[in-house]
C-alpha cells in the first residue's frame, strides 16, 4: 500500500493550462458532475475506475486530454453515451494541425495562405464540432454531415451571417465602438467619414460570417462632396477602393467582403429624406439635392476600377453594384454612365447590374406577385442609419439527392418540403443561440452588434432574415425527367416548379414559425463540391449519370442553384433570360454570369446586352465576367487564361477570374471548382 | 392553339377576365386557368415571365406566344378575331 502511495505522489498531470499538477480522482468526478449532471455515486465509480487504468498501465505522460479520454471510454463502456456526448473534447488529432499549418487552406477562395489564415482553420474547426454538437439538434446535424442539407458556415456559429447597413449610421454617430480605446466623433470631412466606413466594416466584419454591404453609398456621400473638384473626388474614391482591397485584417487575414451599392438617380425612397453631412449634422437640405455630386463621386470610383490596380489587375473587392431602375434610364447623363461602366466591365469586369424593376409599376392597374422593398423598409428610409438588415444564417438543400430519393412526382415534393422544414428548425436553433450571445450584451462577444446609439441595438434581431439557399437544380431535373433545363421546355418547367414549390413552402412556413424566410442561390464555392462528392459516395449509381466535372479524377461538382449547365454552348441573352425566369422567385438574390475569358466586348455591345436585359427579361443581376493571366516576374496583366506570360514568356503566373461571386486566384481553388472553370462556355458577346 | 388565364385572388381585375375566359370556353376555345398564388401557377407564370395579373395569353401548339394582354383586357370578339387570323395564317 505504501508503494502505491508513493507512485501517487509522483503522479502529475498535465494540465491544458501548461502547468503540472499533483494527480487527483476527485478532479474527474467534480468536471463530470460540472459538465454532465451525471448521478454524484456514478462519477465516482468511473473515476476510480479510470485512476486504476492509469495506475496499472503505467503511464509516464498524463495529460489532462488522455484522463478525459480514458473517462470518455468508461463512459461508453456504461452505455452513458449522452453523458460522453456532454464531457467530449473538441479539437484536432496532432497530424491534422501540422497539415493546416502548412498546407492551404482551399475552402473559400479569398483566404490567403498564413499564420493567421490557419488561426481561422482551427478556431473554425473547434466551433463547427461544437455547433454540431451543441447548438443543433442531433437530427439535424446529422442531415447536414449526410449532404441532406448545408449549413454554411458553421465555424462562424457565433455570428449571424451577412449584413446590409447604411452610411448615414456612421455619419450621425461616428465611430465609437465597444470595447475600443478611442472614440470619433461624427466627420466633418469625406475623406474622414470614408475612413470611419472602412473601419466600422473591419469592426463589422467581426461579428458576420459573409458580406458587410453598403447601401447607395454616392448618395450618402455625397453632401461632403461639395465644392470639391475632378481630382479631389478621384483621390477620395481611390481611397475607397484600395483601403477596401488591400487591408488584409478581416477573418484569417482576408480582405473585408466588401458590397457597395451605387445609383445614377437619388432612389425615390431618399428624396425627400433630410441629408446627413458634416459634423453629423442636417445639412437642411435632402439628398436629392445633392445628386450633381453623388454622380460625379459614382464616376470617379468607377474611374478606379477602370485603371485596376498597379499592375493593371482588377480589384477583387469592394464589388460595386450599379442599380438599374426605371428612373435610371430617365435621369440625364445615364448613356455616358452607362458607358463608363461598361467600358469598366469589358477591361475589369467589376461592375455588377442590378435590376430593380417595376418599383414605379402602377400598382392601382395590375397585382404583382412579388414586392421587393416592405412597406416597413420604406419607413425606415425616413430616418436613414436604421436601415440595418442582415440575413441571420443560410441552409443550403441538396435538390440532385432529393431527386434519389424519390420514386414519383409527389414523393418528390413531399421530401423537398421537409428538407425545407429541415432547414427552418436549423435556422430557429441559430436564432435562439445568436439570441442568448446577444442577450450578454455589453459584456458579450457581440457587443458591437448589442450597442445602442438610435434608441435600438444595431443588429436589429427581429427584422433579421434566414436563408434558404439550392444546388443542382439543373442536376435534380436531370435525374427527374432525363433531360437537362436547357435540352427542353418541358424540363426548363419542372425546375420552375421545384423553384415555385420552394418559394410557396417557404413562404406558407415563414408564417406558421413567425419568422422570415427568403430564397437564396447559394453561394456553393465548397457546398457544390461537397455535396456531389458526398451522393458519389452514398449514391453512387444515380450521381455518377449527373454529376459534373470529371468522376475518375473526383473533380467533381453540381451546377450552382438554379443555373443551367455551365458548358452548355448557349447564346448569352438566351442564358440571361432564362436563368432569368427563376430569378423573381428567389428573393434574397439571384445572379447570371456571362463568361467573357479570353474577348473583350466593345463597351456598347455591353450597354446593349445591360439595356436588352433590362427591358426584356426578369433577370435580377448579371455581371460580365473577363479572365486574366497576371505575371509575378515582370508584373503585366495579360487577358486569358495563358501557360506562359505573353510579355516575357515566364511561366511564373497567377490566374485570376471570378469564383462564386467575386474574384480570386485561380490556384487557391478547390478541385470542383476547377473542374468547373474548365467546363466554362465562354461567350464573344457580339 | 389556345388561351392560358393567370390571375391570383384579390386581384380586382381578375374576375373580368375569368368571365371572358368562360365565354371563350363556350365558344370552343381550349382556356388554361393559372392560379399563380399556387405552385404550379407560379411557375407556368414564371415561364412566361408574368409578373403582374390578370393576364391572358394566346399561344400556340408549341407553347410560344401569338399575343399577350395585361390588366387592361380585350373583348371576346378582339380574341376571337385574333384565333380566327391566326388560323387562316
Ligand atoms: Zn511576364
Amino acid at each position: 500500500m505504501e508503494k502505491e502511495d508513493s507512485t501517487e505522489i509522483a503522479l502529475f498531470v498535465r494540465t491544458s493550462s501548461k502547468d503540472l499538477v499533483k494527480w487527483n480522482r476527485q478532479k474527474i468526478v467534480n468536471a463530470l458532475i460540472r459538465e454532465t449532471g451525471i448521478d454524484p455515486v456514478v462519477a465516482d465509480i468511473v473515476s476510480r475506475e479510470v485512476e486504476n487504468m492509469i495506475k496499472n498501465a503505467g503511464v509516464k505522460n498524463i495529460t489532462a486530454p488522455l484522463v478525459r479520454e480514458l473517462t470518455n471510454a468508461k463512459l461508453v463502456e456504461y452505455g452513458l453515451e449522452d453523458i460522453r456526448n456532454k464531457h467530449a473534447r473538441l479539437g484536432f488529432p496532432i497530424y491534422d494541425v501540422g497539415q493546416i499549418i502548412r498546407a492551404h487552406n482551399k475552402e473559400n477562395a479569398n483566404i490567403p495562405h498564413g499564420p493567421e489564415a490557419t488561426n481561422l482553420t482551427l478556431a473554425e474547426g473547434i466551433k463547427k464540432e461544437y455547433a454540431l454538437m451543441n447548438v443543433f439538434s442531433s437530427d439535424i446535424s446529422l442531415a447536414h454531415m449526410k449532404g441532406d442539407i448545408h449549413i454554411h458556415d458553421l465555424g462562424f456559429i457565433d455570428r449571424p451571417y451577412c449584413s446590409g447597413n447604411n452610411m448615414a449610421y456612421v455619419a450621425k454617430f461616428g465611430l465609437s465602438l465597444p470595447n475600443s480605446l478611442s472614440i470619433a466623433r461624427p466627420a466633418k470631412y469625406a475623406l474622414v467619414l470614408l475612413e470611419h466606413l472602412i473601419k466600422f466594416s473591419a469592426a463589422l466584419q467581426g461579428c458576420f460570417a459573409g458580406a458587410i454591404g453598403w447601401d447607395a453609398v454616392n448618395i450618402f456621400l455625397a453632401p461632403y462632396l461639395t465644392g470639391m473638384n475632378e481630382k479631389e473626388l478621384k483621390q477620395l474614391a481611390q481611397v475607397l477602393v484600395y483601403e477596401f482591397a488591400q487591408q488584409a485584417v478581416a477573418r484569417g487575414g482576408q480582405s473585408i467582403f466588401s458590397d457597395l451599392n451605387i445609383y445614377w438617380e437619388c432612389p425615390k425612397h431618399f428624396r425627400e429624406v433630410k441629408a446627413i453631412g458634416p459634423g453629423g449634422k442636417f445639412t437642411g437640405n435632402t439628398y436629392s439635392d445633392y445628386l450633381p455630386e453623388a454622380q460625379k463621386f459614382a464616376k470617379a470610383l468607377f474611374n478606379v476600377y477602370l485603371e485596376g490596380d498597379a499592375n493593371g489587375r482588377p480589384f477583387f473587392f469592394p464589388k460595386p453594384e450599379v442599380h438599374m431602375t426605371e428612373e435610371f434610364f430617365r435621369t440625364e447623363g445615364h448613356e455616358e454612365f452607362l458607358d463608363l461602366i461598361s467600358k469598366v466591365s469589358a477591361e475589369k469586369g467589376n461592375t455588377y447590374y442590378v435590376f430593380d424593376r417595376g418599383e414605379t409599376a402602377k400598382i392601382s392597374e395590375c397585382c404583382r406577385l412579388a414586392f421587393k422593398l416592405r412597406k416597413s423598409d420604406l419607413e425606415d428610409a425616413l430616418t436613414p442609419w436604421k436601415m440595418r438588415y442582415s440575413a441571420m444564417q443560410n441552409v443550403t438543400i441538396n435538390l440532385p439527392r432529393i431527386a434519389y430519393e424519390s420514386r414519383n412526382e409527389d414523393e418528390l415534393f413531399e421530401l423537398l418540403t421537409k428538407r425545407i422544414e429541415l432547414a427552418i428548425r436549423a435556422h430557429l436553433e441559430k436564432r435562439a443561440f445568436i439570441k442568448s450571445l446577444l442577450d450578454l450584451g455589453k459584456a458579450g462577444p457581440l457587443s458591437l452588434l448589442a450597442m445602442e446609439k438610435d434608441g435600438e441595438p444595431y443588429y436589429r434581431f427581429n427584422n433579421a432574415s434566414f436563408l434558404i439557399g439550392m444546388l443542382g437544380l439543373n442536376e435534380m431535373v436531370q435525374h427527374f425527367t432525363g433531360q437537362e433545363m436547357h435540352e427542353s421546355k418541358s424540363s426548363l418547367k419542372f425546375g420552375l416548379k421545384v423553384i415555385a414549390h420552394m418559394n410557396k413552402e417557404a413562404e406558407r412556413l415563414a408564417k406558421k414559425n413567425n419568422i422570415k424566410l427568403a430564397l437564396e442561390q447559394t453561394p456553393a464555392e465548397s457546398t457544390a463540391y461537397r455535396l456531389a462528392k458526398l451522393d458519389l459516395k452514398h449514391y453512387p449509381i444515380h450521381a455518377s449519370q449527373v454529376v459534373k466535372g470529371n468522376v475518375g479524377k473526383n473533380e467533381v461538382y453540381y451546377t450552382n442553384s438554379t443555373y443551367y449547365n455551365i458548358s452548355a454552348p448557349i447564346d448569352p441573352i438566351k442564358r440571361v433570360h432564362d436563368e432569368g425566369l427563376f430569378h423573381p422567385m428567389i428573393e434574397a438574390g439571384a445572379l447570371t454570369h456571362v463568361w467573357l475569358g479570353e474577348s473583350k466586348p466593345l463597351p456598347p455591345s455591353i450597354s446593349n446586352f445591360v439595356i436588352k436585359t433590362f427591358k426584356n427579361t426578369t433577370n435580377d443581376q448579371i455581371a460580365f465576367s473577363p479572365e486574366f493571366t497576371t505575371c509575378i516576374d515582370c508584373n503585366k496583366t495579360a487577358r486569358g487564361l495563358q501557360e506562359t506570360c505573353p510579355f516575357c514568356n515566364s511561366s511564373n503566373i497567377e490566374h485570376i477570374t471570378r469564383v462564386t461571386g467575386f474574384f480570386s486566384k485561380v490556384s487557391s481553388w478547390n478541385k470542383g471548382k476547377l473542374a468547373e472553370l474548365k467546363d466554362r462556355h465562354r461567350s464573344e458577346l457580339q | 392553339m389556345k388561351i392560358k388565364l393567370f390571375w391570383q385572388p384579390n386581384c380586382p381585375k381578375c374576375p373580368k377576365a375569368k368571365e371572358l375566359c368562360d365565354e371563350l370556353e363556350k365558344e370552343g376555345v381550349v382556356v388554361e386557368r393559372y392560379n399563380t398564388a399556387e405552385r404550379d401557377g407560379l411557375a407556368e407564370a414564371s415561364f412566361y415571365s408574368i409578373a403582374t395579373t390578370p393576364v391572358i395569353l394566346l399561344v400556340d401548339d408549341n407553347e410560344d406566344v401569338i399575343k399577350s394582354w395585361q390588366g387592361e383586357m380585350p373583348t371576346k370578339k378582339e380574341v376571337v378575331e385574333c384565333i380566327t387570323q391566326m388560323i387562316k395564317k
